[in-house]
């Protein structure tokens, strides 16, 4: 926290005397928030009405535009919009895919690298992998290049 | 070797031993029969007077079938009193639960009739109540507020449950869809990232790749989708809570113009009235359940008093059976044989058959016992025969008896109790001698033997005769034992702590 924030003086909410500017967007903002989930829940509880309005404009365009389609086509098409809503897609499976998930798992990937490579190093500092001369015991080796 | 000396036809002190500890175990082992025997016999004697016990009962409750005047009075003038008694006690009881009876009976019918009013009163309140109830109805009806607030609640209320059944769709839409988007590795990589945030500060080819992979998701759509599922159903839920609210305080004021109504037509009252004495009927009624109970078990009490099945029936059985039981049996046979009926005489006939068997057990019994304490003290003389023969040592190798001795005669007439114990001992003790040893058997005389001075003086002599024999031996032997000192010193020493007339212990035998 910086210093002129701790020395800044107390809101002006606080002590009843008129507020900032700064402090009416903040509480604008709450209340232009609290006023958007109000609706969004009061749409999603009024979700019959939605599904009855748009089979009435949809029935109104197919007479205008002479489709054929008939009353329970619509409403089949409505129900599955709105069971597919909100569905996560996942991307096609492919090279490009494939790429994505390993630049995303970059981090495990190189962690297991790190650990298989150092178990190698190990294992052939140990038993020595690539000996010097053939036959002769390891540890002599190993302690003779030290 | 000692024994070389003994005949074949005399007879060693160990067999004459090893007879006396057979003996007495064939005597312990008839102990043991003799007690088995009489611990059946005890068994079958007890179980022979529970039955005569029963069988006592038995006549005992024939000739008291019930706590009666009359079977009282027919019974055993010797125990009558105490019988009568015994009804005079069961009599009163029966008296005070009478009583008791005719009290409850008065205290129901009170409750008949207290439960006949309260019943009254509330049929009288419940006419009252429905009478109000119509007359609030049309009150109601006509008021247009009223009416208003009721249409609006109903609708509220269904529009509520809708709502309700949409909230919970909405709970299972987002459980549905959701895994999907939390099993994306791409999108989660994202989420954590915070992409499309401002927290996200990332730059040059990390966030060049991150915008890639947010491409191949479309993740500002997703992230919308799945913020949606996650948030959606809390702020429904919250919605609909707030509309409960709304409802609940539109029902308050529908009931409180109703209930204004109705304290204004006294409605109210009545209902009150009708709750208090509801409760004083149900009061009334617990009391009646509670009464009833009481006369219950007290017509059960008499039904058991009038029956056999009582303490007063079972005390004055008991003690006529204690006077039948103390009867002596021609007395027993007197009194049943005096009366009517042949069921007693049955009965005492089962009770002297018993009498008989357990006289005849007891009498057996009796005889057992004296056997098993002549085989007791038998044993306890033979164990004591055997352990003075062993303490006189007649029974080591040199003791012996005559030819043609025999202990059987005189131990079979200690068994069959013509003899003592002494008598047996002295006989055997008459018999026994000890065979010499060589010393007594090379000194010219006995009296020479008497002292242990004359014993060694004897010893000395006796082996100074073999002196040159051994001479000539040690002297054969000394320079296989050289380097082996006190060999023959360790003979001599032993040869001078021999005691007079013996060796090793104080007795003659060893």
């Amino acid at each position: 926290m910086s210093s002129q924030q701790q020395q800044a003086p107390p809101p002006a909410s606080a002590s009843g005397q008129e507020l900032s500017i700064a402090e009416m967007t903040r509480i604008m903002d709450v209340a232009s928030t609290l006023r958007r989930e109000r609706l969004l829940a009061t749409r999603e509880l009024s979700v019959g009405d939605t599904h009855r309005m748009l089979r009435e404009r949809l029935l109104e365009t197919a007479r205008v535009t002479g489709d054929p389609v008939t009353a329970a086509e619509i409403d089949a098409a409505i129900e599955h919009y709105f069971q597919s809503l909100h569905e996560f897609q996942p991307p096609a499976p492919g090279f490009e895919t494939f790429l994505a998930r390993l630049y995303v798992a970059r981090n495990q990937i190189l962690a297991w690298s790190a650990v298989l490579g150092g178990g190698a190093a190990l294992a052939w500092a140990f038993f020595g992998f690539a000996p010097t001369r053939p036959g002769a015991p390891a540890a002599p080796r190993l302690w003779g290049r030290w | 070797m000692v024994t070389r000396h003994r005949s074949q036809q005399q007879t060693a002190g160990r067999d004459v031993l090893r007879l006396l500890a057979s003996t007495a175990n064939a005597v312990k082992a008839r102990h043991d029969e003799v007690e088995k025997e009489l611990r059946r016999l005890e068994e079958s004697a007890e179980e022979d007077l529970r039955t005569r016990g029963e069988q006592l009962a038995r006549l005992a409750e024939h000739y008291l079938p019930a706590v009666t005047r009359e079977s009282v009075g027919n019974a055993f003038v010797e125990v009558r009193g105490e019988l009568q008694n015994v009804l005079r006690r069961k009599l009163r009881r029966e008296g005070e639960l009478q009583r008791e009876w005719d009290r409850a009976l008065d205290k129901r019918q009170k409750r008949g009739d207290e439960l006949d009013a309260v019943t009254g009163e509330l049929d009288a309140l419940v006419d009252r109540r429905e009478e109000l109830e119509e007359r609030l109805a049309e009150l109601l009806d006509g008021d247009d507020a009223f009416q208003d607030l009721s249409r609006s609640a109903l609708r509220e209320e269904q529009e509520l449950e809708r709502n309700l059944a949409r909230v919970e769709e909405s709970r299972r839409e987002a459980s549905d869809k959701l895994p999907a988007y939390e099993q994306s590795r791409l999108f989660g990589y994202l989420l954590r990232r915070g992409y499309g945030t401002p927290a996200y500060k990332k730059r040059g080819l990390t966030r060049r790749l991150d915008r890639w992979v947010a491409g191949l998701v479309d993740f500002n759509k997703a992230k919308q989708s799945y913020d949606f599922l996650r948030v959606t159903p809390k702020l429904m839920s919250a919605e609909v809570d707030r509309r409960r609210d709304e409802f609940d305080r539109l029902m308050s004021d529908v009931e409180a113009i109703q209930q204004r109504v109705s304290d204004e037509i006294g409605l109210t009252e009545v209902l009150e009235d009708g709750m208090r004495v509801g409760k004083r009927r149900d009061a009334v009624l617990t009391r009646i359940e509670a009464e009833q109970a009481e006369q219950q078990a007290i017509e059960d009490e008499l039904a058991t008093l009038a029956g056999p099945d009582n303490d007063f029936y079972r005390q004055a059985v008991g003690r006529l059976r204690q006077f039948l039981e103390g009867l002596e049996a021609s007395a027993l046979e007197a009194k049943t044989r005096g009366t009517a009926g042949a069921t007693d005489d049955r009965i005492y006939e089962e009770i002297r058959w018993l009498n008989d068997r357990i006289e005849a057990a007891r009498s057996e019994a009796d005889q057992l016992r004296r056997q098993r304490s002549l085989l007791g003290r038998q044993r306890t003389d033979l164990a004591d025969l055997a352990r003075r023969f062993q303490i006189a040592e007649y029974d080591s190798q040199r003791s012996v008896f005559p030819a043609g001795f025999d202990p059987r005669p005189d131990v079979e007439r200690f068994l069959r109790g013509e003899a003592s114990k002494e008598q047996v001992w002295q006989a055997v003790k008459r018999s026994q001698h000890f065979l010499p040893t060589w010393v007594e058997e090379r000194a010219p005389s006995r009296d020479l033997m008497d002292s242990e001075f004359s014993y060694l003086l004897v010893r000395v002599l006796a082996e100074a005769a073999g002196a040159a024999i051994r001479r000539y031996a040690d002297g054969q032997q000394r320079n296989a034992n050289r380097g082996r000192p006190g060999v023959g010193r360790t003979k001599r020493d032993a040869s001078i702590h021999r005691r007079a007339r013996g060796g090793f212990t104080g007795g003659r035998g060893f």
